[in-house]
């Protein structure tokens, strides 16, 4: 059967509905449902609610959502963890180096004592405790 | 048609796989094709298949080209360059897993 655009908006609401959230999944299961019901020939009702059943029903539907979301985090939060180990082994060894300097007495020891612990400060730090906090985040979900 | 168990690995490295050997794939087509291929053996769920598009979109290995098909948009997925060279790897793997599992369940017992 062909469906109508208030068919299609339909849809589009429902999922809104049911929880699907991000306009590009949205995109993706209102078009698959539509291809599924275009298949086939039928009253809209009743091959809506198969194509809806084919998902494993409207709960499934929203752990859909859930599902991208924790594919898409988990991802992010390995960046934010290479991130905070890179950070880290700079701040370290720019320490290390700045207080070289100053035991040696070299020229800009002062300079690049305190940018290294700028940096620790104002960069490590952060990431760090952002990482923390992502990561609780991530395993209650 | 096997249990979710028993294909819940072989998932991300068969949708891979089916788009690198087409030229751009949709959602539903992804399903119908494995279906077709396997006789309907292998189900992917639409539950599964989505998140891990998503997921391989987000890191790069897939593309995607919208098209509009009356009101609704169609999101076209293609192969990119790394993802090319990630179903090799994953082909290769999941090759020498087979073979491993051959040695296992076809080996006569002594």
């Amino acid at each position: 059967m062909i469906l109508s655009d208030a068919q299609i908006d339909f849809i589009n609401q429902s999922l809104s509905f049911y929880g699907i959230e991000s306009k590009s999944l949205k995109e993706d299961v209102t078009d698959h449902i539509c291809t599924y019901i275009e298949s086939r020939e039928g009253n809209f009702n009743d091959l809506y609610k198969q194509a809806i059943t084919e998902f494993g029903g409207y709960v499934a539907i929203k752990n859909i959502q859930n599902e991208t979301g924790l594919q898409l985090f988990a991802q992010k939060i390995k960046r934010v963890q290479k991130l905070v180990f890179v950070s880290g082994y700079c701040v370290a060894a720019l320490l290390i180096i700045s207080y070289m300097f100053k035991y040696a007495s070299w020229p800009y020891a002062t300079l690049l004592l305190n940018i290294s612990i700028g940096s620790l400060v104002l960069v490590f730090f952060p990431l760090f405790f952002y990482y923390q906090y992502k990561k609780t985040v991530y395993k209650t979900t | 048609m096997y249990s979710k168990e028993l294909t819940k690995g072989t998932l991300r490295p068969i949708i891979l796989k089916l788009i690198s050997q087409s030229e751009k794939m949709y959602g539903y087509e992804i399903t119908q094709e494995v279906k077709k291929i396997t006789s309907g053996k292998i189900d992917i769920s639409e539950g599964a298949l989505y998140p891990i598009l998503h997921k391989f979109e987000a890191s790069g290995l897939l593309t995607t080209e919208k098209v509009f098909i009356g009101k609704r948009v169609r999101k076209y997925y293609t192969i990119t360059n790394s993802g090319l060279q990630e179903v090799v790897k994953l082909s290769q793997e999941l090759n020498d897993f087979i073979n491993t599992l051959h040695l296992i369940f076809n080996s006569k017992l002594t």
